[in-house]
């Protein structure tokens, strides 16, 4: 049988709230409270949620706000805890930070089985647990495979966790490879959108308008839309902020002080070094997504555009950004 | 003033008296009475700043509070923000008014209210409905229903459709004098005079931009961070970087505010449901306040967004009067400055460029407002800005 009392306490909400499901599901009790310790309601909540059932079936208090409770609730926690009810299963949440210590003392004291929930930094820790993921799950991934995946959806833990689930039922193939996964994505806006958005910065305008044209026959004018200019102000960011950055930095420092992962950080120097020496028509590149981002979700006149001639304007902003002056 | 809920709308009597009549007449027509000051289709203008969209959701709140606008009660507080369940505040996200947005309204506005005798939409931003949905919005205020009040709020009644400024009665507000809004900040929230005043020049007419500023700490200290970012635009990264502090910094108030105003609101759903002693609900009960509790979420993470915006929007507006204080300098025109207390940065600034570069800065600033409004990403708006306001030609290159 699992532990009457769990305890869920780090800062990483994606890891609590898959801890908390986890529990629960092992449980397997249909009746729960939820009691958000942190209101003024809570020792009252507590109180009726422990109340002795009608049939003495059993109840699961799932209790968050651990980390700033209300006084009178954190007494009553404290109560509950001392004279536990035989018919109540605890789950207990605790989001990080110092506050609520002596809660967590006591539940710890309980006999709490506890499961920490460290923030996930972007980059290795991130792989990591992904790869943690894929083990869980039995299959194997190469790792090529995943750094592929870790770039085309971005830091993104909830989305990276859940695309990660609907990759592993979707190929079969074990391990998954980097094949597997470009296949997967193909014609996946997302993706396509960081390819072009890399060509753009490589300032490859063959390679990026047909990067364009793929993914506008592939998912059309809408989602390729949004997601290459999304992909393109963030590609564009990390360029310019590797240009702001004191020379001399080690790779590792460089994808530590620009939250990327540290394989891509000889793109963005090459893509610098491709901008230095033109910096106002990237500051123009700017000022060009900026808009493009507005009319594309229909603002700023966007609303008048038609697909056809958004699909223009489109190829229009990427070749102009690509393109070399001389 | 009996009903201070009107209290900090400065500088408007006139339409104060015409909203508290409507509502001593809203009184007599519950008891079947005849009210004529009363009626279910209104329209707020005003100049932005003026107040007209807090006029009409102050005037939704003394509908519905029991004490015609106390000020005080959670109704008071609550209903101007959407917060109250017989009132709907609608503020368009992006620039147009959608079909389906009037056709929800429609829903509502055809059932019966809860709390009050009451069920009051208040629309703002009128000015931004289509044709198309105009004209849907029209049928609904010309079948009225007895409990159902629309009020509509735009910059002047040309901005709306014919046939709704015609059939809607007008409240027209004005911009407050910079006088008046010392005044009240002095009358109302003891704020030292010379206080005030700065902060009664600064916001240019808006009260509750004055308020922030005379009365919270963290809004002078970020107005005088917006007014520097000016001098640290050194190179591109620093542009970035700048756009992204002040992303981020407007996050930060915003969450603020949205926590407070969330908590209070589930709070008052709870008191709702559990009534005293009450400390456990039924499961059918249960799962109506969780479905509840979910719209209002969803509500609430669209309030949130809407204050990021609001936020930004301030710093822009900050921004604005200190390139219309370069201008003035430049143009050597003997008009007080805004911004009378930084007057040497202004000098500076006057300084290092042409009237013709200030005009472009201050284009680049208003087109950042708009683009902010119609739900650009936050960031890309405010990264433009930067480099324009860096390099105030660039966009004749991009
Ligand atoms: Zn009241």
């Amino acid at each position: 049988m699992s532990a009457p009392i769990t305890l869920i306490i780090g800062p990483e909400q994606v890891l609590r709230d898959q801890a908390r499901s986890t529990t629960l599901a092992a449980l397997a009790i249909e009746d729960r409270y939820t009691v958000e310790l942190t209101t003024e309601s809570a020792a009252g909540d507590l109180r009726a949620a422990c109340e002795p059932t009608l049939f003495g079936s059993d109840v699961v208090v799932i209790v968050t706000g651990l980390e700033s409770p209300d006084d009178a609730g954190a007494e009553e926690l404290l109560a509950q805890l001392s004279d536990p009810p035989d018919h109540v299963r605890w789950v207990c949440i605790h989001a990080g930070g110092v506050g609520g210590k002596r809660l967590v003392d006591a539940v710890k004291k309980a006999g709490a089985e506890v499961i920490e929930c460290k923030a996930i930094k972007k980059g290795r820790a991130t792989l990591e647990l992904l790869t943690a993921e894929v083990t869980a799950r039995k299959r194997r991934m190469t790792s090529d495979a995943l750094a592929a995946y870790y770039l085309a959806v971005g830091h993104n833990l909830p989305m990276l966790l859940s695309g990660l689930d609907q990759l592993l039922d979707d190929v079969t193939d074990d391990p998954v490879t980097i094949e597997n996964v470009q296949e997967y994505f193909a014609g996946v806006a997302d993706v396509a959108g960081w390819q072009i958005s890399g060509h753009v910065w490589d300032r490859d305008a063959v390679k990026a308008l047909t990067a364009l044209r793929h993914s506008l026959n592939n998912v059309g004018v809408g989602s390729t839309g949004v997601m290459t200019v999304a992909a393109m102000s963030r590609g564009l960011r990390t360029v310019v902020a590797f240009g702001g950055l004191q020379q001399g930095l080690s790779e590792a420092d460089v994808a530590q002080q620009l939250g990327i992962p540290p394989w891509q950080v000889k793109d963005v120097r090459r893509q610098w070094s491709r901008w230095s020496g033109d910096q106002r028509t990237l500051a123009a590149a700017i000022v060009s997504l900026a808009d493009a981002d507005a009319w594309i979700k229909g603002g700023l006149g966007g609303a008048s555009l038609d697909d056809e001639q958004k699909m223009f304007e489109l190829e229009m902003l990427v070749t102009r950004v690509s393109a070399r002056a001389n | 003033m009996s009903a201070s809920i009107w209290s900090n709308l400065v500088g408007q009597d006139l339409a104060i008296t015409s909203l508290q009549a409507a509502v001593a007449d809203a009184r007599k027509l519950e008891r079947g009475e005849p009210g004529p000051a009363m009626t279910h289709a209104w329209l707020i203008t005003g100049p932005p700043g003026s107040g007209r969209s807090s006029a009409a959701t102050k005037f939704a709140a003394a509908l519905v509070c029991p004490e015609d606008g106390c000020g005080r009660c959670n109704v008071c507080r609550l209903a101007p923000v959407g917060g109250h369940p017989d009132v709907e505040v609608v503020v368009p996200e992006g620039s147009e008014i959608l079909i389906d947005i009037v056709e929800r309204l429609r829903h509502i506005a055809a059932q019966a209210p809860t709390q009050s005798p009451w069920r009051v939409i208040v629309v703002e931003d009128a000015d931004r409905l289509t044709d198309k949905s105009g004209s849907q919005l029209l049928k609904n205020i010309e079948e009225p229903t007895a409990h159902t009040v629309w009020v509509l709020c735009a910059p002047s009644a040309a901005d709306v459709l014919p046939t709704i400024a015609s059939r809607t009665r007008h409240i027209s507000l004005r911009t407050p004098s910079t006088a008046n809004v010392a005044e009240l900040l002095v009358a109302s929230y003891g704020v030292d005079p010379s206080l005030a005043s700065l902060a009664a020049r600064a916001s240019q007419g808006h009260i509750g931009r004055a308020r922030a500023l005379a009365t919270d700490d963290d809004a002078r200290i970020r107005r005088q961070r917006d007014l520097r970012v000016p001098f640290q635009l050194r190179d591109l990264a620093s542009c970035v970087a700048m756009a992204g502090d002040i992303a981020e910094a407007s996050k930060e108030a915003a969450n603020a505010r949205a926590d407070e105003l969330d908590d209070a609101e589930i709070d008052l759903l709870k008191r709702r449901y559990y009534a005293e002693g009450v400390s456990k609900l039924e499961k059918s009960l249960r799962r109506s306040y969780e479905t509840e509790l979910r719209e209002m979420e969803k509500e609430q993470k669209r309030r949130r967004t809407r204050m990021i915006k609001d936020e930004v929007d301030r710093s822009l507006i900050d921004l604005q009067s200190l390139f219309r204080d370069v201008l003035i300098l430049q143009l050597g025109a003997d008009i007080e400055l805004i911004n009378e207390e930084l007057r040497p940065g202004v000098q500076q600034l006057a300084a290092v460029g042409t009237s013709a570069d200030t005009v472009r800065r201050l284009g680049a600033l208003e087109h950042a407002r708009r683009a902010v409004t119609s739900g650009v990403t936050v960031e890309s708006v405010l990264e433009s800005l930067m480099v324009e306001l860096k390099d105030p030609w660039v966009r004749a290159s991009a």
